[in-house]
């Protein structure tokens, strides 16, 4: 039986959850507006992990320093998310060099704590006397988990970088070839760009008619004729600019100027806008371009259709909305705030395919940093195309616009180059001589135009380009480590722990206390994975068998599971322990292994019946005097209701869930722009997942998970409270969840047996794997025949009852039975030996 | 290390066991009244006579002045300078830069350190005094200033936090970083409950109701046990949907099913206590009890169809809409009333960067009535004297304005150096000012408070005294202070 538990998938899913609360998983940024993260491929990670049985010092190894390894895999990346689920911080006015030491500081706490059972962060502020870890140790620990290309603010995006695409299956094998190909064209294309043909120089050289365009023609859907357009209108006009000495089109009020016969966009159709604006004052909101109508509706209240493109927060950005009123938006990344006083070329691309996912965006001609993948769910609805006409500069007073054009597919880095260098080129080709700073624009230009080769790599990179976007919407992101290699990992000491008091730098070290890194390891992080498994070092397999032992048994040989040190709770069993640790490292850190000589060992299935005796001498079985029994945790008792419901989905992997909860528990706490304020419940057998799917906001975690005691997730825990409360009586009294298994119980109950004493036995072998024996079997009856003999009478409670929860209760052929059995299945659920391992 | 627990659990098991024969009113054995209330220590936790479980030997160190705690923040920091700080010679200042003196090269917000420059920014509002203390209130606070003989206002306040989410935690938790125990849990778990059939740690939240406030995150952490045990936590009590989250029985089992329910249940759990002895069956069997006494005086306590119409008379109108400041604290009382220990009160959209003219008489307006009501009513039922109410921010705000500043229009930056706070009743004197700020409610010149003087203060108001009053984990006793000293500020002490 334990041989097929430990091959089943579901033993990995099980296992994650412990492994999860140790490295704080969860699905939001944590901190201040809390917004989403995409981080679910690592809690994938870990599930498989266990089920493949990676080996503890390989699950160690990869975790840590997967990136390090050589010629990493795309899962031995994934697998460093574990040091990026630390909660981060986007709240405007901080102070980045003190969260740059908050994260350091969880960083070190959590490794201390997960692999060496010491509680390193007591030595942030200076020594203590009998504390094996000074101050010096705790920041040469945290040197090794902060030499990162990461950057403090995380911008409230889903996809903080360093992060990776984690492509959908069917898409794993193509992906890399899609990204190396991408690689070689634009390597190929840029070097073109860096030799000039022989005959360009004298191509410079040669008149040429007026009335070059960028693009083919064929792609280049409208260009605005700003000249004409400034013709008598009282709100803008053509005047001196400083871009490449051009007349543009300079707004005198804050009042669009319509185009005439512009294209009509729309939700189905491809596109590419472009253009050069001029931004005047930085703490100014500016709209620069839109097409769009407020469409009145006395039910739904008024909602907006069309497009907009804008600068807010000197950060610029295009939103659009479908008939629905929902909308996509692109928006750039904090970093590319744009400077006031200075011209600025945007693009925003978009593939027609309705998806967020579809816009791109390069500013002043770079692909640049966007507010990420926002709400994915969202999805144009309808049209977009409006009769009304485009406006330029609806809010742009004493800003302008040089260049405004639309072409009718999305387009590739070169393109977008030579689109946002077009004035200049414009210029440089009609004056016939060009300045040095335009001559590498003109070459990209002739090489487009003139270079049979060039073309060919940029139609394959457009299309390329393309795949790859639905490779990525397809695929999911999670954040990883990843390594700055211009510099060793190092720290400095701060006075009183004050990021502001800077003292001595100290390279990254291992703690003194402990036996020293090998001189042949690298002093990085890989270098500190491979340490920590090293046999000399006498941490590692005792805090790990001690946190497996305190997963089977309620409690470890050592209490103080995070805290093996003189402060923490001596062992229990010191031999023991001593020498779980070395087998489960002789055997090769094989974990499946070590669980199943737990499960099979006497101690773990002696009886749990607890007599006055070993009560008084073992009040809460530290000396195992009998068998674990204790409250499960919060996930196992949702879990277990669903189970024996029939109910439980047990797929495997995904994105997070949002199964039952009462309304209002994320508004409460949350920020108004935050993308996590609204929890949007979902429907179908995402109810029914397993509870470790759970989406966690952890500002305001699952409700029902909470009051059992499941760690917000905000920082590591690796040990669990176990609360014995009433508001733990009334999740399962009253929750949904419980009372939607419980009526599905009883209807499996109701078509299983024919009586209510059959009907009563089928529900306890689901719940309790035994038949009820005579005095409680007789509890158990009475209280069924008070529940008939009440919805008898009460029809209407027993059709509310039956509606309880999503799922419909199938057409019985007797309600007030189906509702009596569905309480006396409730009261089951409630049992102390149900909620009990 | 935690030997009491084990005594706790047993202590409140009997007491639970103890009502649940008044409830159930079937005879379960167990131990007498008498003996309860003599191992409960209750002689030494109060001389009303009201019945507390739960609690460390040992606490009150010392008679305790406040038996309950209404504490009222304002999240999102008010401008102190216009409301309590009064510095009429700041009108003379009017654009003119902050003396770099005063300023003295001190950290500021990254929203501000890049600007230009500092012009100051007098208040818009007018300033009077109030009271046989002749305190100095600004006119947006028109009815705090009828009782400003009641209050003690701290002026100078003074934290090292200046961001919302950290100065909060701080203020909360004495850390700025989140898993420390909030001052509610160090409060429940240190004196225990003094109601059998509510939770001692009530949280509530108020809506503001300015459009355009610009609010700030709270989270659960602030509610938070943290270390201590998580029966310590906060339990939030919500205006909308379930008033306590899982109160309401599923649809189709009205509270008779429930009692049904739970008999049966209660006596096979009872069956499996017989077989297996285990005590944390016999807790699970009182901690259903205690639930389905939560379902039942739960709707009782938010039931405000009885209150007089001189309820609203004093709490305003808006104490009939759900989710108000005013209902809030109208809850807060009838919270009070019953005895729950910890009433946390959280009120958003004070973070007034910009628009302060136009967003602040709003947010005060909100807030105003419904906390003097909640004094005066709590004075007249003669319960100010052992309950303590707080009204405070996490920090104050700059006397410069960020962003422009024009004859009607300002908004001010984060500043930690010197913030206003009030406190009432449970032993606090009233009619005091405590402190004075220079002329530019920047810097402290007289008196400072620190939060852990103020969370210290909180605590010898408790009867506890905060250096002696530590839980151990992780090695370290850990206290709600911190390591760095703190002082009770004796001269607002009644």
């Amino acid at each position: 039986m334990i041989d097929r538990y430990l091959a089943s998938p579901q033993y990995g899913a099980h296992r994650a959850h412990y492994w999860l609360d140790a490295a704080r998983y969860g699905d939001t940024h944590g901190i201040h507006v809390d917004n989403y993260r995409e981080m679910w491929p690592y809690r994938d990670w870990v599930i498989h992990a266990y089920n493949r049985n990676l080996t503890f010092d390989q699950f160690t190894i990869e975790q840590l320093a997967g990136d390090l390894l050589p010629n990493p895999t795309l899962e031995q990346r994934i697998a460093t998310g574990f040091h990026r689920n630390n909660v981060t911080t986007n709240e405007a006015g901080l102070i980045e060099d003190e969260y740059a030491e908050i994260y350091a500081k969880d960083r070190a706490d959590t490794t201390g704590a997960v692999w060496l059972g010491m509680t390193v962060g007591c030595a942030t502020c200076h020594d203590h006397k009998f504390d094996p870890i000074p101050q010096k140790d705790f920041y040469a620990l945290g040197a090794y988990f902060r030499n990162t290309t990461q950057r403090v603010m995380d911008d409230n995006i889903p996809d903080t970088p360093p992060i990776v695409l984690v492509p959908a299956l069917e898409d794993r094998e193509r992906w890399p070839q899609v990204s190396a190909r991408l690689g070689e064209l634009r390597t190929a294309m840029a070097k073109a760009r860096q030799q000039e043909p022989a005959a360009f120089a004298q191509w410079l050289t040669n008149a040429r008619p007026t009335g070059a365009r960028p693009l083919d023609t064929a792609s280049e859907w409208f260009t605005a004729d700003l000249p004409k357009l400034a013709e008598g209108a009282k709100q803008a006009k053509m005047a001196e600019s400083n871009i490449a000495g051009r007349a543009a089109l300079t707004f005198t009020e804050n009042e669009g100027l319509p185009v005439p016969s512009s294209p009509k966009l729309d939700a189905d159709q491809p596109f590419t806008i472009a253009l050069d604006f001029f931004f005047p004052k930085a703490e100014q909101s500016y709209t620069l371009a839109s097409q769009q109508v407020t469409v009145k509706d006395p039910v739904l209240g008024d909602r907006t259709q069309g497009w907009v493109i804008n600068v807010g927060g000197r950060v610029v950005g295009m939103n659009i909305w479908g008939d629905n009123g929902q909308n996509i938006e692109i928006r750039a990344a904090h970093l590319e705030q744009i400077k006031h006083g200075t011209w600025n070329h945007l693009i925003v691309t978009y593939d027609g395919s309705r998806h967020q996912s579809g816009l791109g965006m390069f500013l002043n001609g770079r692909a640049i940093a966007t507010q990420g993948r926002g709400n994915q769910n969202v999805v144009l609805k309808g049209a977009i195309a409006l009769d009304q006409p485009l406006l330029l500069g609806r809010s742009l007073k004493d800003g302008a616009i040089a260049d405004f054009r639309i072409i009718n597919r999305v387009v590739n880095e070169s393109e977008a180059y030579l689109l946002s260098r077009w004035t200049a080129i414009d210029a440089a080709l009609s004056r016939q001589a060009a300045s040095t700073a335009d001559r590498e624009a003109l070459l990209v230009y002739y090489l487009s135009k003139q270079d049979p080769a060039f073309g060919k790599l940029a139609s394959e990179l457009t299309a390329l380009n393309l795949e790859a976007r639905a490779i990525t919407r397809r695929g999911a992101i999670t954040h990883v480590m990843n390594e700055r290699m211009d510099q060793m990992p190092s720290a400095n000491i701060l006075f009183r722990g004050a990021y502001d008091q800077k003292r001595a730098k100290v390279e990254a070290a291992t703690p003194s206390v402990l036996p020293p890194m090998p001189a042949d390891l690298p002093n990085n992080r890989l270098g500190f994975a491979k340490w920590l498994m090293r046999p000399e070092n006498p941490m590692t397999a005792r805090v790990t068998a001690n946190r497996m032992w305190q997963e089977v048994f309620g409690i470890g040989i050592v209490k103080t599971a995070d805290d093996f040190g003189s402060q923490g709770e001596p062992p229990t069993h010191q031999e023991l322990l001593d020498w779980l640790a070395v087998d489960f490292r002789e055997n090769g850190w094989d974990m499946k292994r070590f669980y199943k000589q737990l499960l099979m060992s006497a101690t773990y299935q002696q009886t749990a019946v607890a007599t006055p005796a070993k009560l008084a001498k073992d009040p809460e079985n530290r000396l195992l005097s009998r068998g674990p029994r204790f409250r499960m945790d919060a996930e196992m008792i949702r879990d277990y209701a669903l189970a024996s419901s029939g109910l439980l989905n047990l797929k495997v992997g995904g994105p997070s869930v949002k199964p039952y909860q009462p309304e209002g528990v994320w508004e409460a706490v949350a920020m108004i722009g935050s993308n996590t304020r609204f929890y949007q419940r979902d429907g179908g057998d995402k109810l029914y997942r397993r509870s470790l799917y759970t989406f966690i906001k952890r500002s305001a975690p699952p409700a029902s998970l909470d009051i059992f005691n499941a760690p917000s997730r905000e920082s590591c825990t690796v040990r669990r409270e176990r609360t014995n409360t009433p508001l733990q009586a009334l999740v399962t009294m009253n929750d949904t969840q419980f009372m939607e298994a419980a009526r599905n119980l009883a209807q499996r109950a109701y078509v299983a047996a024919p009586v209510i004493d059959g009907r009563l036995d089928f529900m306890t072998a689901n719940l309790l794997a035994r038949p009820l024996d005579g005095p409680e079997r007789q509890v158990a009856i009475k209280a069924y025949r008070e529940y008939a003999a009440y919805y008898d009478t009460h029809p209407s409670d027993a059709r509310k009852l039956l509606q309880v929860g999503e799922k419909p209760t199938e057409k019985a052929p007797d309600m007030i039975v189906s509702a009596a059995l569905a309480m006396l299945a409730h009261q089951l659920l409630n049992l102390d030996e149900v909620l009990t391992k | 290390m935690r030997n009491h627990d084990a005594i706790d659990a047993i202590a409140a098991q009997m007491a639970q066991e103890e009502s649940r024969r008044q409830f159930f009113g079937r005879g379960i054995q167990g131990i007498g009244a008498l003996a309860l209330g003599s191992l409960l220590g209750q002689d030494a936790r109060g001389a009303t006579g009201v019945k507390t479980t739960g609690g460390m030997p040992g606490l009150p160190h010392f008679p305790a002045k406040a038996k309950r705690c209404i504490y009222l923040h304002m999240v999102g920091a008010p401008p102190q300078i216009d409301l309590f700080d009064y510095k009429p010679g700041m009108k003379d200042y009017f654009d003119k830069d902050l003396p770099e003196s005063i300023r003295q090269g001190q950290r500021l917000t990254t929203m501000t350190s890049g600007q230009s420059r500092f012009p100051i920014a007098p208040s818009v509002f007018k300033f009077a005094q109030h009271g046989k203390s002749g305190t100095w209130l600004s006119e947006l606070l028109p009815y705090t200033a009828k009782m400003v003989d009641d209050i003690a206002l701290i002026r100078t306040m003074h934290t090292e936090e200046i961001n919302h989410e950290p100065a909060i935690t701080f203020f909360q938790t004495g850390n700025m970083i989140a898993g420390r125990p909030c001052i509610g849990s160090w409060v429940s778990y240190g004196l225990g409950s003094m109601n059998s059939d509510l939770p001692s740690f009530v949280v509530l939240q108020a809506k503001h109701t300015h459009p355009r406030a610009n609010v700030q995150a709270i989270s659960a952490r602030l509610w938070s046990a943290g270390f201590l045990s998580g029966q310590y936590s906060g339990v939030g009590l919500r205006s909308g949907g379930d008033p306590v989250l899982y109160i309401n029985n599923p649809d189709g089992v009205p509270m008779e099913m429930r009692h049904k329910m739970l008999d049966a249940l209660g006596e096979m759990n009872q069956q499996t206590f017989q077989k297996l002895s285990d005590p944390e069956t016999k807790t699970r069997i009182a901690q259903y009890e205690m639930a389905f006494r939560m379902q039942s005086s739960v709707p009782e306590l938010t039931d405000v169809s009885k209150e007089p119409e001189s309820t609203y008379a004093l709490y305003g109108e808006e104490a009939k809409k759900p989710g108000t400041f005013a209902q809030t604290c109208l809850m807060a009382r009838r919270l009070a009333e019953r005895n729950v220990r910890f009433i946390q009160v959280y009120h958003r959209g004070w973070d007034v960067h910009g628009s302060l003219p136009e967003v602040l008489p709003s947010q005060c307006k909100d807030v105003d009535q419904g906390a003097y009501a909640l004094v005066q009513d709590l004075k007249q039922r003669g319960m100010l004297d052992d309950t303590l109410v707080i009204f405070a921010g996490e920090f104050g705000r700059t006397i410069y304005s960020q962003g422009k500043l024009t004859a009607t229009d300002y908004g001010r930056d984060h500043h930690p150096r010197c913030f206003s706070l009030w406190m009432a009743g449970g032993g606090i004197k009233g009619g005091v000012v405590h402190g004075t700020t220079d002329e530019f409610s920047y810097n402290i010149t007289e008196n400072p408070v620190h939060v852990r003087d103020f969370q210290a203060t909180v605590m010898h108001l408790f009867g506890i005294d905060h250096d002696r009053f530590s839980y151990k984990y992780q090695g370290l006793d850990v206290k709600l202070t911190g390591v760095e000293k703190a002082s009770v500020v004796k001269a607002i002490l009644a």
